[in-house]
This record gives structure tokens, sequence and C-alpha cells, in this order.
């Protein structure tokens, strides 16, 4: 018996160890994703394989926009550097390509935000690829930025900016503005007053984007709003100027609407008090929406909350037109990073495109 | 990469350890024909076992003396010493030997200081064939120890010539008709109707034999068969189909099955579940982490597989496949079959040991191959764990795993 006691010890304490280190392939949010996805139509999906875990780390995919994008580009917004990479996925295998590093001081709430061929073809006249991006006060903060022939970005056009004597960037949102033009609201404060400077220029995405130049005014009213960098600015296609973010005073969220008839202009701007998360995005139709880890908010013009979506792992890129239905598609895409066994610093990258009716948003509701 | 390294160590131990204890003398699981084999291939000599024991006494030098006398007497083929501290007579009948003799030395008072009581058995046979008592007036010289057993010599002389496997006596066999019975290597039936069957053997002779009759668990034994025939009476205890088991995954996950085995316990059938509710998880407690684990994912499965060896044996290799789903329970929400690895075909093959007349432990080796779902996600959830387990765009492999624990026989 003493041999099978000693059998059964081995066992055991075998067993024991192995207790240590092993779970099941599962992991409930992203089954949960996976089951949500289900009601998204999927655009497209690849997979980047061996990867450097810190190049990608804590970034998202950003398609090139348009209804079934082959391509995009891999962006990291962090507290210092927006970090840019193109990515290429027509061939069935993905590539990732050197990445470009810039200035950064609105964290993730940076702008990079893809750019049509037409608009960017003199930046990108072989690949037609671009971004348009806001991340830094200085000169070239606001820039076009084309990828070459070896799918680096590298020209670029900065736009300009008048007004303040001294810029500081808060916050920078491109939005529809129609089925071909968009509308870039940039926000400053004039570091030597203190005061807000704002203003939006029209991007026509049939045409080359040149160097605009966006001619920034003080708004009549809470020109000195101690707003924090990294807040969310937008004009949306109605003409309503919105400002969500932190104040630099306590902390608290503070959401305004400027009405569309005087713009900045308004004298009396409206709180929002029922938006309740600091906005992201505003779609074509004009309602606006608040993304966090979890879920995504949808508010209507005013700010009235209409319904929650469990987005998760997905993050709301951008709307496409699609000019033969005449309807507008909200984009999304998810990424994981599956690293190679124990060894967490190299893996692949797994990243799905879906997309759903603008007008449909609500059917993905709990 | 350490469950890599671990689960094929612990399997490869654990099968040793079979290995081992299924090679071990004097166990169940010896051929059965080996020793009624030897028993009557012993013509034209003798094979005896013989034990010598003593307080006080040079025990190596006595036994040596006492094998060498009784091997030179010619009535013996080959001689054996006893290895066991049992019964001599039955320890020679499992080694498949003719005759066993014993010898007990003690010490006495003056003018007699030594006595040494002797008996001559047959195999399996708790009557001695004949037994003295040798008192010695003085304690021999180890040297000249050889003539203290000419009495004894005699006496196993005699018996041999009594015990020569020279005639054929009678086997009564009863029991359950259709009952097969195997003697040793020489005789093979099947019960008759009426349940009793004679057979002659060649007599004396000691025979392993071994009964099997369908819907019972095989009956097997030792029989000292003597010129006056002996008789084997057969009352097989009835298979038991159903079993529950409990098991512990990766020695983690406690999962739940039961099983019913048919076709002579040949193949079973099992229903049970897998759970990831509440585990053990001994890394993060070395971290400062819960030393418990817990997914909201449960796993029921059906399965089917095969039993090799007889029923009866006390190991018993098991290979088979089962078919499961796994099922998600959000909190607040109602439970879905998770789309990411919808299903899961698990093959496994495990060595059960049965120590205990109902109870049984087993371990196994298995894999798991997830289908119909999205193996990148499977690999995505397990990211960063120290797995290195294969996948696919729609498919995931988990393996090695290794499983053990206990099964009950109802």
């Amino acid at each position: 018996m003493r041999a099978y006691n000693a059998f059964l010890g081995l066992v055991l304490v075998g067993g024991l160890c192995l207790a240590s280190c092993w779970s099941p392939p599962f992991d409930l949010d992203i089954s949960e994703s996976a089951r949500f996805t289900g009601k998204l139509d999927e655009v497209g999906s690849f997979l980047a394989e061996g990867i450097n875990s810190g190049e990608v780390e804590g970034g998202y995919f950003l398609p090139h926009r348009i209804l079934e994008p082959e391509d995009g580009f891999w962006v990291c917004a962090r507290d210092s550097e927006l970090r840019l990479r193109f990515v290429d996925f027509s061939s069935g295998s993905a590539k990732l390509y050197q990445s470009s590093s810039y200035a950064n001081v609105l964290g993730k709430a940076a702008l990079a935000s893809s750019l049509s061929a037409a608009s960017i073809a003199s930046l990108s006249p072989t690949v037609g690829r671009g971004v348009l991006m806001a991340s830094s006060s200085g000169s070239d903060g606001v820039k076009a930025v084309g990828v070459d022939d070896w799918r680096l970005l590298s020209s670029y056009s900065a736009l300009g900016v008048s007004g303040p004597a001294s810029p500081l960037i808060l916050g920078a949102h491109r939005s529809p503005y129609d089925e071909t033009r968009d509308r870039l609201a940039l926000l400053y404060r004039d570091s030597s007053t203190g005061s807000l400077w704002g203003g939006a220029v029209l991007i026509d995405n049939a045409t080359d984007i040149g160097s605009p130049s966006v001619a920034l005014v003080m708004p009549a009213a809470y020109a000195d709003l101690a707003i924090a960098q990294g807040s969310f600015f937008a004009c949306s296609p109605a003409g309503y100027y919105y400002l969500s973010g932190r104040l630099e005073t306590d902390g608290s969220l503070r959401t305004l609407r400027w009405d569309s008839v005087s713009g900045l202009a308004d004298p009396v701007p409206l709180t929002l008090p029922g938006v309740g998360r600091r906005l992201t995005a505003i779609l074509a139709d004009g309602r606006l929406l608040a993304r966090d880890e979890d879920t995504t908010l949808v508010y209507d013009a005013a700010g009235q909350e209409l319904f929650e979506i469990p987005t998760g792992f997905l993050r709301f890129v951008h709307e496409v037109y699609d000019s033969g239905s005449g309807t507008w598609y909200s984009y999304f895409t998810r990424s994981f990073f599956i690293a190679e066994g124990d060894d967490e610093s190299w893996g692949d990258l797994r990243v799905d495109l879906y997309r759903c009716r603008s007008d449909k948003l609500s059917s993905l509701a709990d | 990469m350490v469950r890599r390294v671990f689960v094929p160590a612990a399997a490869a131990i654990f099968l040793a350890a079979a290995i081992l204890a299924a090679a071990e003398p004097g166990s169940e699981s010896l051929p059965v024909e080996d020793g009624a084999g030897l028993a009557l291939e012993a013509a034209p000599g003798l094979r005896a076992l013989a034990r010598f024991s003593g307080e006080g006494l040079d025990r190596e030098a006595w036994s040596r003396s006492l094998e060498s006398a009784l091997l030179r007497s010619g009535a013996l083929d080959s001689i054996r010493r006893s290895q066991s501290e049992g019964t001599v007579s039955e320890e020679a009948a499992r080694l498949g030997l003719d005759l066993a003799v014993s010898v007990e030395a003690s010490r006495t008072e003056a003018p007699l200081p030594l006595s040494l009581a002797w008996a001559i058995y047959a195999a399996a046979e708790a009557v001695p064939l004949a037994e003295g008592r040798l008192e010695l007036e003085a304690e021999p010289e180890l040297r000249s120890l050889g003539a203290t057993w000419d009495e004894l010599v005699l006496a196993l002389e005699a018996a041999a010539r009594g015990r020569g496997p020279s005639g054929m006596a009678s086997l009564s066999i009863s029991g359950a008709p259709g009952t097969r019975i195997r003697i040793g290597k020489i005789a093979t039936a099947r019960l008759p109707k009426g349940g009793e069957l004679l057979l002659e053997l060649p007599a004396p002779a000691s025979y392993r034999w071994r009964a099997s009759h369908r819907g019972s668990l095989p009956e097997r034994g030792i029989l000292g068969l003597g010129p006056e025939g002996g008789r084997i009476e057969l009352s097989p205890e009835p298979l038991r189909p159903w079993r529950l088991e409990t098991g512990l995954l990766v020695a983690a996950y406690p999962d739940f099955w039961a099983s019913w085995r048919f076709s002579e316990e040949r193949f079973y059938l099992r229903a049970g579940l897998s759970q990831y509710l509440l585990g053990l998880h001994l890394a993060d407690e070395d971290e400062g982490g819960s030393a418990f684990a817990s997914s909201r994912l449960l796993q029921p499965g059906l399965g089917a597989g095969a039993l090799f060896l007889e029923p009866d044996s006390p190991w018993r290799p098991y290979a088979g496949a089962s078919l499961s789903f796994r099922l998600v329970f959000p909190p607040g929400a109602s439970p879905y079959i998770d789309p990411v690895g919808p299903f899961s075909l698990g093959l496994h093959a495990g060595l059960e040991w049965k120590p205990l007349e109902r109870w049984a432990f087993f371990f196994e080796g298995l894999g798991e191959l997830y289908l119909f779902g999205d193996g990148e996600l499977m690999a995505a959830a397990r990211s960063g764990e120290g797995s290195s387990s294969s996948y696919g765009r729609a498919w995931f492999l988990d393996f090695p795993l290794m499983r053990f624990g206990a099964r009950f026989s109802l």
C-alpha cells in the first residue's frame, strides 16, 4: 500500500501545483462583446502577428473612412504622445508599418480623423491615405498628414489658426456637416489673457484639403471658463457649438451649447445638465455620443439621454455616408492583444470592424 | 508554460506507478496462466516453499541449511524461500508451488536448549501432510547444521511420494448456467443448463481459476486439488452499471458526471457538468490575490468511451470523447451559449484504480477542441495567463489538460 500512497501523494501534490496556473479560455467581457456584435454588420477583421505589445497598448484602429475599408491607422493617444501607424490588411494578412510620433497635450482626446483620398491627394498622391490630427498647440499642432510610398506618415500641411496671441489648444473635433463635408472645430485658450477662443472650418471631402485657416473668436459668454485641456469641442450640422469637459477648478463636468444662429456670439449658452458624461462625438443627425469603457450614451441635440449602448470593447470611430442608399452608417472597431504564451510583450493583434445604420442605433440599446 | 511541463510529468508518474503496482509480486493482476501452468508441469520433481523462523538464531544460515538439505533429497525440483508473513501453504499456492515446509525454532530450558517444530503442507491446504519436532541437546555448529534435518528430509520424501502428479481427481463446479470458467491453462468450460459441471483434472496440483458470467463481476481463486477431488461454488456479484464521479479539472475546478457502463463494462456513456463558478487559483494567492477563481461559465456535456482489461482488474485504462457546450451566466441577465466558443469536443484517456469494492480513483489526460466559435477571441480571453494553446480563426485547442477524482458505483 505504500506504493499506492506514494502515488496518490504525487498526484495530489502535482495537481495542486497545476492549480496555480490554469484558467478556462473564457472572459465574460469578451463573450458579452461577441454576443453584442451579433447585432452589427461585420465589415472586416484582421489578425496582425508578431506585434510588440508596447507599440499597440492603449490604442485603437481607425479605418479609412469608406464603406468597405481595407486599411487604416493604429492610433495610440497617450499623455504626451500621439502615435500613428498605417495598417494595411487588403492582402488578407495585416501589416503594421512604422509608426510616427507627435507631441500631444490633449491626452486621449487628441484628434485623429481619417481623410478622404481626395482630401489628401497632394500629400499622398500614390496611396491616397491620410489623417487630420490635432494634438498640440504649436504652429503644426493641427495638420493633415499623408501616407507616402513607404507607407510612412511623412508629408503634412499645417492648418492655420488666427485669433489668440498665445494659443493653447484645449480641444478639437471633426464631425459631419452634410453628405460630402465635415466641420473641424477647435478650442483654444489665449494663455496671455486666459480667454477662450473657438471656431470651426468646413472641410470638403471631395477636394484637396490644402492649408485652411481657422479664424477663432472669443465666445460672448464663458470666455473665462476654466475648462481643462482634452475637452470636447465640436460644431453640429445644425450649427450648435458644444463644449463638454471638466473644470480645472474642481474637476466637475460642464457641458454647454451655443445656439445655431449666433454661434459663439450667443450671449446665453445653455448648460446641458442631462449630460452626465463627457461628450465624445456628434452624429450627422445632430445626436451626441458619450463613450466610456463599458457603454456609449446617446443624447439628443438638447442633451437629453435617449438610450445607452453596451459597446464594451467597441469604439465608435466615425460615420460614413452611403450615397447609393442615402444612409449614414456608424462604424465601430474593437481590438484584442493575444500574448504569446506567458511572454506578454509579444503576440498577435486582432482587430474587428463593424457598422450599423446610424438611424438604427437605438436597436443596439439594452 | 509550467502547465505544459507538469501535466505530462504527472501523467508519466501516474502511469509509472500503475505499471509498478501491476508488476508487484503476489498482486492479483499476475497472469492467471502462470501459476496453474507451473503446478501442472512440475513433474518429475516438485517445487516447494521453505520457511525458517526462530528468535536469536542466524536466520540466514539456518534457512540456507534447511533449503540445501531439502534440495539434496532429490524429492524436489526446486525450492524457494518464503517472503511473506502469512500462511506458508497459501503462499506456496499463490506462487504456483506444490509443497510448503515450515520450521519454527524455539529455545527451551536445559538439558534440551533448542526445539525445532516442523510441518509439511500441500499447497493451499491447512492440514499438514506431516509434522514433527526435533529436540536438540545442544545448539549445533553452523557448519554441521546439515545433519540436523535428516528426519525432516525423510518426511518430505515420503510426502513427496504421495503428492506426485500421477493421478486424476474430480472437480465439481456449480454456478449460473452459461458461466465460462478457465482452470489454469488446461481447461476452459461453460456451465451447462443445470449449472453443474464435473471435470477430471491431474491431481494433486494447485490451479488458478477464473469464472465469468454475463452481467456479473468475474470470480477468481486458487484451488488445491487433492486425490479426493474438489469443488468450486460460484456466486458472482452482479456488475454495477451506474457510477457517479467527481473530478478536479487541472486540480482547480470540480466537476460532476454520471456514467452508465454496458456490454460487460467495456463501454460507457456519460453525462455531466464542468463548472467554472468556483475553482482553486493558488498562483494569485502567492501574489496577494484570492486563492479561488470564478468565471460565470458552465459546460454541460455528453460523452462515450471504452474501457480496457477485465471488469475485475484493479487497474483499467479507458479512453473516450465528450461533446459539451458553454453556457454563460452574465449577472442580471439570462444565460446564453457562448458565441466565442459554443461547442467543445473533448478527448480523454485515463487510468482507473479500484482499491475498494465500490470506490475507484482515476487520473485522466485530456484535450478540448472548441469549434464553431472564434478561436482568436478565446486566445485573447486566455492572453497573458501563460497558455501556449493552439488556435485558429474558428477553433481553439486546449491541450494538454489533466483531471483526477473518484468514482462511486451505485
